[in-house]
């Protein structure tokens, strides 16, 4: 008689989920499902608001994100005015993305996944925090807290508010860069710079270290997917999505992202509130694919920066043509966060950035807004339609996470095969199954632009649907 | 006194915004930060202080209470919010706080974006 085994809650992720896993009469698993099972339905509520109200309204989606709901949705907003933004709301926007890449970035590797990593996949799992880190070197927690803490000074510092501030609007921004705050973040970046260093010389001997976890969780060829600029570097506000093979391949060198829905489906599942995009050519569900900061530099042939470009040439040594190993995302991460402060040092050191021209006016001019831009987790799209009035008709957002679901459900199964003895149960074979899923840092309050943080079930299912075992974690 | 008032709630939500709107008004001195949930940055921005106060809506709570923040004994998750214990646990263990810290417990009970019913009693 077959088992079925079910993780609920999911630890150390955003939103709720469960896994279950569900085993053969061998004893083997022969399947598993990584359930989301939260709603909130923003797509919905959007329905008769003005699109001005859009980006307030959308940035309520994420704690972790809200710029990045705010500019897809300001930029849908740009469209639906028809104006070009002014260039220093552009460098605004484009600063505050890369604030927000530094905090969000921090918060998953310094908060959520180094326990994991500095304290080992079988440590108990009262020590698996950030003070059972701290216990073992305090100066790599307290980094990683200065670290969140400097990009959320630079949000707070720009818009009052470090959490959903009323800030973006159709045609740009609401205010002016403060000079001083270009002087105070400056002042940090030489702090910061060195505590990417050390992170970074921990995480590659990491990436040596964990060489089963490598392997197992979420090492397979998908496609990657992401914004490129001319440059060939990551755009993280503006350029072409570009698709790469499992083989570095370039499937899509650069599509308009305003043409989304013409190479972008999405599924549902019964078993999920969370979506299934995939890659309409290849079909569902051969059209996985993946985003976010490893797919992000999948796609690249650079960063952009000097500092980044150095760790950006290692990184990809890892992989053959692309990097498929899902654990290398925790690297991208922080090869990601070196790239933000760099490109954050080259915006404030244009005087343009404190120009107060920061808004373009003008009535409704189109029936349809399409925006996109990188958040921390990968590709983000927001599509509004209008009536004569400017209310919202329709909307759909394709969130990151949810672009991920596929290959998060894959990691899942080959995590589980490889790592749970469905007959001799351990809660570190589990964590790694949870671990598995952390390496995309999925927001699944943004997915299903949800409420709530993620706690994991896990539960063991048999053949004849019996629950044969379960582990819970609040 | 070098004290430090940190109101923690939602104020669209009702009840949730309490703290924020018990905070505006406070007539004690003290800087204020107002925050729709701690995160673990916090610690670093409270190490400074002789004292903190944290103001929080709390649905258990049937009047007003202060009481002091306890060390936050059993290890947290620690994950995207955290509790006033474990925000004040990591200022001391990493910023060198050294202050008293106290969390203020209001009574909520509605959490629906109306206007809030606790506060009417509360500044009553």
């Amino acid at each position: 008689m077959s088992t079925r085994i079910t993780i609920q809650p999911v630890t150390r992720i955003e939103g709720h989920a469960k896994v279950t896993l569900h085993v053969d009469e061998d004893g083997a698993i022969n399947g598993a499902q990584f359930h989301v099972i939260e709603f909130r339905g923003f797509e919905k509520i959007a329905l008769g608001r003005p699109f001005t109200e859009m980006p307030g309204l959308m940035a309520r989606i994420c704690g972790i994100c809200p710029i990045s709901h705010i500019i897809a949705s300001s930029k849908a907003g740009d469209m639906l005015l028809g104006v070009r933004t002014p260039r220093a709301a552009v460098l605004q926007r484009r600063l505050l993305t890369d604030a927000q890449i530094l905090q969000s970035h921090a918060l998953s590797f310094f908060h959520l996944s180094s326990p994991d990593l500095l304290l080992g996949f079988d440590a108990p799992p009262s020590k698996r925090n950030l003070f059972g880190v701290a216990e073992t070197d305090v100066e790599f927690a307290r980094a990683g807290i200065r670290l969140r803490q400097l990009g959320q000074r630079i949000i707070e510092g720009v818009t009052g508010k470090r959490v959903h501030p009323n800030w973006g609007i159709p045609g740009g921004v609401l205010g002016a860069v403060p000079g001083e705050l270009r002087d105070e973040v400056l002042a940090r970046l030489p702090e910061s710079y060195a505590a990417m260093d050390d992170a970074l010389g921990r995480a590659k001997r990491w990436a040596d270290q964990y060489a089963p976890e490598i392997e197992g969780m979420g090492n397979f060829p998908s496609l990657h997917a992401g914004l490129v600029g001319a440059d060939g570097a990551p755009d993280y506000y503006d350029g072409k999505l570009r698709l790469v093979d499992g083989d570095g391949n370039v499937v899509a060198p650069g599509l308009d992202p305003r043409r989304y829905f013409e190479y972008l489906e999405e599924r549902a599942e019964p078993w999920s509130y969370m979506k299934f995009p995939f890659y309409k050519p290849l079909g569902y569900p051969n059209g996985m694919y993946r985003v976010g900061p490893l797919s992000r530099l999948n796609v690249a042939t650079c960063m952009g920066t000097e500092r980044a470009d150095r760790e950006f040439v290692e990184l990809r040594q890892r992989g053959g043509g692309a990097v498929n190993a899902s654990f290398h995302y925790h690297l991208a991460r922080l090869v990601e966060m070196v790239g933000a402060l760099e490109r954050m040092e080259r915006l404030f050191a244009d005087p343009e950035l404190l120009s107060a021209d920061v808004r373009s006016r003008a009535m409704l001019n189109e029936e349809e807004g399409i925006g996109s831009c990188e958040a921390p987790r990968g590709v983000l799209f927001h599509h509004y339609k209008v009536d004569g009035n400017g209310l919202v008709t329709s909307a759909n957002l394709l969130i990151a996470t949810a672009q991920n679901n596929l290959a998060i459900n894959r990691t899942v199964e080959q995590a589980a095969r490889r790592f749970v003895k469905p007959d001799a149960l351990q809660e570190g074979m589990l964590n790694r199954v949870e671990a598995a899923i952390r390496c995309y840092d999925p927001c699944l309050s943004c997915s299903t632009h949800a409420l709530g943080q993620m706690p994991l079930v896990l539960e063991l299912v048999g053949p004849d649907g019996t629950v044969r075992d379960r582990l819970q974690r609040e | 006194m070098n004290r430090l008032f940190v109101a923690i709630g939602n104020p669209l939500r009702g009840d949730d915004g309490v703290a924020w709107r018990v905070l505006d008004r406070l007539r004690l001195s003290g800087d204020r930060l107002h925050l729709h949930q701690l995160t673990p940055e916090v610690a670093a921005e409270i190490a400074p202080y002789a004292e903190v106060v944290f103001l929080d809506a709390d649905v258990e709570a049937e009047v007003p209470v202060v009481e002091p923040v306890g060390d936050a004994t059993a290890a947290s998750a620690f994950t995207h919010h955290v509790s006033p214990a474990a925000v004040v646990r990591a200022a001391r263990l990493w910023f060198g706080f050294a202050g008293n810290a106290w969390l203020c417990r209001l009574p909520a009970r509605d959490f629906e974006p109306v206007v809030p019913s606790s506060e009417v009693q509360l500044l009553r």
